[in-house]
């Protein structure tokens, strides 16, 4: 109740100021009437009376004052006062006023920005219902350090009914599709997932229901599509519900499959990854029954789980129930399948899946960076503060003088630099919506998730709490100290005095800042520096005006019934055609003009896995760690287009294609000695790098050397037939690894890339060349299209991503530290005119002041480097896991970056040093 | 004004506004002489105090106004006890004299 009152009172108060002034004056004029009477009353005289009333009362202005300046409404009045006081004073000195917007605009935009890409990457939560309680569950192969391998049906069951961590587990298993019907041929991609996926996810349908559990046993084939593709392909119809897709099934030796389509999931919902957008149960897969009974072969092993973990439950609990279960299972079951990885289960949360540790981690680093940008920039403003504190100093203490409290002095100063905080902050939240919509455009792609940025209330909050932060680091010390000093020195000193503690202050300051843009610049010039390493690797082929053609040949009908026996004289026939169509087509594309080479290569930029195991005779068996030896195919001219400079032996050629034809559709012998197979099998020829031969054959000639890959099919033998130059085919950060190649065979629904070296801009080429593939393979599909260069830039994105931008920070913390130092010289120089005239009556020589000026300023920022520099070398161990081929306290870098700070600093202090010169004596000693 | 003795505190000041309109609405000059005899001349009330207990008392919701006309037929502001006021009377008159009991028997222990 009496909170309502004091409310509408107070508001009362402000609003309608002169009625209540009225009251106040009447009541108090009511109250003298009163006291007059009484006094009258009592024998004096009106006169006398009235001057007792008076006196009683004590002064009348003073109880009105008293009256009036209590309250909330009051303290609200004052701050209001003091906003527009402090307001009027910053438009009078516009310079300065702009100067402090643009350097807190900038600090707090750039941060603001920053914590907009954190939000998107990390904070803001999957769309999927309490997504922190998600985690995939993968298979770890602990001996080979991979982490991520999919898991067998049986093996999920079992994980599934014996936890005690999760409240259900669903698995699901993502793939391309290939989407046929009127509506054209299209690429996409499609998930297989258990019936209860949806609702681990906790996510249902915009229109229409999810998939359940019944629908795993229903006879028709249903699916639940993404927005995007309701939208493409359907043009958003509201009856879709019911409608069918026709999906053409990879592997799948019938046609397309009909499907029907029983719901759409809203915008913005996305599972596995952003481009799956058809789900449907796992158990209508046509090979799904066969598989489940299975738990060791590889091809049975395609699932990923995903399950919710109970309530309280953390992650590593969860991962010991399940490891609990590996181990029961491993003691039930043996195989004798040396590439089986175990009953191990690794267990991540799912944001962690998305954006990795790395990924996360220098996400970190950059905050941390970019908040040191804004220490910076504070330190700036609070020198500026100080400095025209310093001129009002004067102004203070004849206010203080006659009575006004300390604390209110400094409380006007606060209100000042809130002010310009929050003007700063406004710029800095216009600053960050034009810098977040660039950098979603730029760093597409290089960095997950960067897609949902967007300035939404939590980024607006960060901005909000930054600006108010920042108002009060930077204003704070000001106001003490510019409130503190004595007042009668200041009124004696007069108006160039300047105290000591302000001087000193600011010195500090720039001490600071200086420190500061050391951090930045050190952490920026190993960043540098590592991504310069990296560029300078040799990839190993020439990657300049080289067209990158993803295609994907067409699905044949499958062969008329025939006699079992005669399938694979069939098969190899129909292969030998598909090689033929193939050459035929390379012949067109290499007939094109300004086309130099024409190659195709199974996946140039090993977007795939590799082997895990090899088999040499004469050699110990190998088991190999993740990625350490690569396969693939390539056709006769690839390493010439790619200018692969071959080292020994010969290419692989049209001949050593049909060889493996032969190969892959020979009998298959199962009962003979590894020695018999070797000798009687018919190898399929391939060409190894030279990382190969350096693993496996060290000191003998590789050529003519015989090895195998599948040791549970060891009929499958390859022969050596050359070796190439290593490459770099999965970046340039990762050094080249043993690979082998053999001759290119198209298989109907495979893939491949296309390499076209032309003479200019292989960009130019592509309408030709797709011209040339419509006609030579009508069907063929080509999903994407790029440059080698583009895809050799794809594998270092994300590093060029980091390093711009801390780049870019340090840049910025650089050209405020100059500033900054600026600033001070500036006014030194200003101060101490006086003493310059002083200096150059006695003789002294302009550049002897200008000298003695430019080493005085030096003085703080030396301090600063030299503080910043142990910083530096304790602050860069953070990120060393960022860095390439270069140490995180690398003195290169380090002496490089003090020599930069230091030459900036002396510009800094010279450019003003220089008005020293033009000082005349006599005005200068006349001045004061 | 004789600052040293009689100077009323704060929070008595309340209790004894509070008092004064117990038995009757009254304007400020009033409150103040009324509270000035009952005591005999001891407490002098400070008049910019009294105002400023009146608009905080007024806020908290113990006592109520309205401009009424004096005796002198002039435009008067009369306070008056609400409720709430005669609770908060009641309840600081029996906190008052339950201390000064205290005190009274730790002087004569």
């Amino acid at each position: 109740m009496s909170l309502l009152r004091t409310i509408t009172s107070g508001l009362r108060t402000l609003f309608r100021k002169e009625e209540v002034e009225r009251e106040l004056d009447d009541e108090v004029a009511q109250y003298v009437e009163a006291a007059t009477e009484a006094h009258m009353r009592s024998g004096l005289s009106r006169a006398a009376a009235a001057r007792a009333a008076r006196i009683d009362l004590g002064g009348i202005e003073t109880t009105k004052e008293n009256v009036r300046s209590s309250g909330w409404d009051a303290t609200v009045e004052t701050l209001f006062r003091d906003v527009r006081y402090a307001a009027r004073g910053l438009a009078r000195n516009p310079g300065f006023t702009i100067v402090v917007v643009l350097t807190l605009a900038l600090g707090i935009g750039v941060n603001t920005v920053m914590f907009s890409v954190v939000n998107a990457v990390m904070l803001r939560p999957l769309p999927y219902r309490d997504a922190g309680r998600l985690a995939l569950v993968w298979t770890d192969d602990t001996r080979r350090a991979l982490h991520a391998e999919p898991t067998a049906f049986a093996t999920i069951v079992d994980w599934r009914n014996e936890n005690r961590t999760f409240n259900d587990i669903a698995f699901y298993s993502a793939g391309r599709a290939t989407l046929s019907g009127t509506a054209g041929r299209e690429r996409s991609r499609w998930a297989f997932v258990s019936g209860n996926l949806f609702s681990v996810l906790g996510v249902s349908p915009m229109r229409g229901r999810g998939i359940a559990l019944n629908d795993e046993t229903g006879a028709e084939r249903v699916v639940v599509i993404s927005h995007s593709l309701w939208q493409r392909r359907f043009g958003s119809d509201s009856s879709v519900i019911g409608k069918t897709l026709e999906v053409e099934e990879s592997g799948s030796k019938d046609g397309p499959v009909t499907m029907h389509i029983i719901g759409v999931m809203p915008a913005g919902f996305y599972f596995p990854d952003k481009q799956t957008e058809i789900w449907t149960p796992a158990t209508t897969y046509w090979r799904f029954r066969r598989e489940s009974i299975e738990r060791f072969a590889p091809w049975a092993r395609r699932w990923t789980s995903i399950g919710r973990l109970k309530p309280n439950v953390a992650v590593e609990d969860a991962q010991a129930d399940l490891a609990r279960i590996g181990n029961r299972l491993s003691a039930t079951y043996q195989t004798d399948i040396p590439d089986f990885p175990g009953f191990t289960p690794n267990v991540v949360r799912i944001l962690d899946a998305v954006a990795g540790r790395n990924t996360q981690s220098a996400l970190w680093v950059l905050l941390g960076a970019v908040g040191l940008v804004l220490l910076v920039a504070c330190a700036n403003v609070a020198n500026l503060l100080l400095a025209r504190g310093a001129t009002r100093q004067q102004e203070f203490a004849i206010r203080r003088a006659i009575g006004a409290a300390r604390s209110r002095i400094v409380r006007q100063l606060v209100v000042e630099s809130m002010l310009l905080a929050t003007v700063g902050g406004a710029g800095g939240v216009l600053l960050a919506v034009f810098g977040t919509r660039a950098l979603a455009v730029v760093a597409a792609g290089r960095v997950p998730r960067i897609e949902e940025i967007a300035m939404d209330t939590r980024v607006l909050l960060f901005a909000a709490v930054a600006s108010f932060v920042a108002g009060i680091v930077f204003g704070v010390v000001p106001a003490l100290r510019v409130s503190r000093t004595d007042a009668s020195e200041s009124l004696k000193a007069g108006r160039q005095a300047g105290s000591v503690h302000i001087r000193r202050t600011r010195g500090l300051l720039i001490v600071a800042e200086c420190a500061l843009a050391m951090v930045l610049l050190t952490g920026a010039g190993l960043l540098l520096q590592s991504l310069n390493r990296v560029k300078s690797i040799a990839p190993g082929f020439d990657a300049a005006n080289v067209l990158v053609v993803r295609v994907e040949f067409p699905l044949e009908a499958p062969p008329a019934a025939v006699e079992r026996t005669q399938t694979s004289r069939i098969e190899a026939a129909r292969a030998r055609g598909r090689e033929q169509l193939m050459n035929e087509m390379i012949a067109r594309v290499a007939a094109l003009p300004g086309v130099e080479g024409v190659g195709i290569s199974d996946d140039m930029f090993v977007n795939g896995q590799g082997n895990t195991s090899i088999t040499i005779p004469g050699h110990p068996t190998d088991s190999l760690g993740d990625g350490e030896l690569n396969d693939g195919s390539v056709t006769p001219e690839l390493f010439s287009t790619m200018r692969v400079p071959l080292r020994r032996g010969r290419y692989v050629t049209r001949d050593d294609a049909q060889t493996k034809i032969r190969a892959l559709w020979s009998l298959v012998i199962t009962d003979q000695s590894l020695r018999e197979k070797e000798q009687r099998a018919i190898a399929e020829p391939v060409v190894v790098n030279e990382a190969f031969v350096r693993r496996f054959f060290p000191a003998e000639d590789p050529i003519g050397k015989r090895f195998c890959i599948d040791p549970t099919n060891k009929t499958y033998w390859y022969v050596i037939v050359g070796v190439v130059g290593d490459m770099h085919r999965q970046g340039l950060e990762k050094r080249a690894i043993p690979e082998y190649f053999g001759p290119f065979l198209p298989t109907p629904n495979g893939r491949a890339d296309l390499i076209v070296r032309t003479q200019r801009d292989p960009v130019a080429a592509l309408p030709a060349v797709r011209r040339a593939l419509a006609a030579a393979i009508p069907n063929i599909l080509i999903p994407t299209v790029s440059t080698a260069d583009q895809q050799l830039g794809n594998f270092s994105a994300e590093r060029d991503f980091q390093t711009w931008l801390l780049t870019t920070f340090a840049t910025l913390a650089l050209a405020l530290a100059g500033v900054g130092i600026y600033g001070v010289v500036h006014y030194a120089v200003a101060e101490r005119t006086r003493e310059i005239g002083v200096r150059v009556a006695f003789g002294a020589s302009p550049s002897d002041v200008m000298r003695l000026l430019v080493l005085r300023g030096m003085r703080t920022p030396v301090l600063g480097i030299a503080l910043g520099l142990g910083a530096a070398l304790g602050v860069t161990r953070l990120m060393s896991h960022l860095l390439f081929g270069v140490g995180a306290a690398d003195p290169a870098t380090f002496t490089m970056v003090a020599l930069v700070l230091t030459g900036v600093s002396l510009l800094a202090c010279y450019v003003p040093a220089r008005q020293a010169k033009r000082v005349d004596p006599m005005t200068a000693l006349r001045r004061e | 004004m004789d600052e040293s003795s009689t100077d009323v505190i704060q929070g008595t000041l309340d209790m004894l506004i509070l008092k004064s309109l117990s038995l009757e609405p009254m304007h400020g000059f009033g409150i103040a002489r009324r509270i000035e005899q009952i005591s005999k001349g001891v407490f002098k009330v400070n008049p910019s105090s009294l105002m400023l207990a009146f608009k905080r008392m007024e806020r908290s919701g113990l006592i109520d106004s309205e401009w009424r006309a004096t005796e002198n037929n002039r435009r008067g502001k009369f306070y008056r006890l609400t409720e709430q006021g005669r609770k908060q009377l009641k309840a600081e008159t029996r906190e008052w004299e339950r201390r000064t009991s205290a005190i009274a028997r730790l002087l004569e222990a």
